[in-house]
């Protein structure tokens, strides 16, 4: 079966955490916006240096602060990938506090932090907005174009191994 | 028929059990909302939310449960919303996970719709926050440009 590793990804409602899945593992992407209720799991199995990943990726609704999840949805997760919205501030005004709560939480489980709808943004506008985002070493990503999904995933794959 | 009657005909029809060994497999179930293949494999490799929690069902003490409200089921001939709960109990003498599924669907569903009008609307409100103050920089620029 190889190592199976439950992540779980969090952020703010419409960041674009069911858009990144649906992109990583269907390699789809709809611009309508279906809100998620509760969480829906999918898997991919990732191998690297020849170890096998079972990746199985928890979307979780997104709300304001993972402190109005259900606890049992965050129970037991080997990783985190945190997803901002660059063009939405609220979506990143706090993330030092949520950085700090999850890993209290979750002492063990690395966290990736993905800056998600890049495409929207200039090259002059990123440089901008990234540089001015809370904390850094963000994954920049587009759901919609696929630009470093796969990475971001693969770096948390990383870290689970 | 008796109050006890009306009641488990009545939670019969969107609620299953299941019930799974220590290792995974399968060991008796009611099909009520989706039935298992005539020889099932292990469960903690065909179903990925099993997967993801076994670690957690074998770490499970008896007379435990654990739940998960709201997931988005989509296995063989059912998909819809179900909340999950699992006790460890004592089955023929040795300890088993009761799964069992209670089909929440239709109520979930006029959630999803109230929470998305709820979304769609914060959302729009910040992006157009977010315009003003851009334009408002661009104007500001512009205006420190052409005095300059
Ligand atoms: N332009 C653009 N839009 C995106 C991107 N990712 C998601 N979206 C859109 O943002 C909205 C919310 O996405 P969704 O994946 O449902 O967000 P979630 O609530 O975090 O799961 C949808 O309308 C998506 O089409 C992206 O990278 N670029
Ligand atoms: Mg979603």
């Amino acid at each position: 079966m190889g190592k199976s590793k439950k992540v779980i990804l969090l952020g703010n409602f419409g960041v674009g955490k069911t858009s990144l899945v649906r992109q990583y593992v269907f390699h789809q992407f709809s611009e309508e916006y279906m809100t998620t209720i509760g969480v829906r799991i999918d898997k991919k199995v990732v191998t690297i240096n020849r170890d096998e990943v079972s990746m199985i990726i928890w979307d979780i609704a997104g709300e304001s602060t993972h402190q109005k999840i259900p606890d049992s949805y965050k129970l037991g997760a080997h990783g985190i990938i945190y997803v901002i919205d660059v063009l939405r501030p609220s979506t990143y005004k706090s993330i030092e506090d949520e950085m700090i709560s999850l890993q209290e939480l979750l002492p063990n489980a690395p966290i990736v932090k993905v800056a998600n709808k890049i495409d929207l943004l200039t090259e002059k506008e990123r440089v901008e907005i990234v540089n001015n985002l809370p904390l850094n070493d963000y994954v920049l990503c587009s759901a919609k174009n696929g630009e470093n999904v796969e990475k971001a995933f693969y770096k948390l794959a990383g870290k689970l191994i | 028929m008796k109050l006890q009657d009306f009641k488990s005909k009545f939670l019969r029809s969107w609620v299953q059990f299941v019930l799974i060994n220590e290792k995974g497999h399968l060991l008796e179930t009611c099909n009520t909302l989706f039935s298992f293949p005539d020889s099932p494999g292990n469960l903690f490799d065909e179903i990925p939310f099993l997967e993801s929690i076994s670690e957690l069902l074998a770490d499970l003490k008896p007379g435990e449960e654990i739940s998960f409200p709201c997931i988005n089921v989509d296995l063989s001939d059912f998909s819809g919303f179900c909340d999950y709960v699992f006790y460890k109990i004592n089955y023929d003498g040795k300890t088993a996970t009761l799964w069992i599924l209670m089909n929440f669907t239709d109520h979930y569903k006029n959630l999803m719709g109230l929470q998305q009008q709820r979304n769609e609307s914060v959302i729009q409100k910040e992006l157009l926050e977010v315009e003003k103050k851009m334009l408002f920089w661009q104007e500001r620029c512009s205006g420190i440009k052409t005095k300059g």
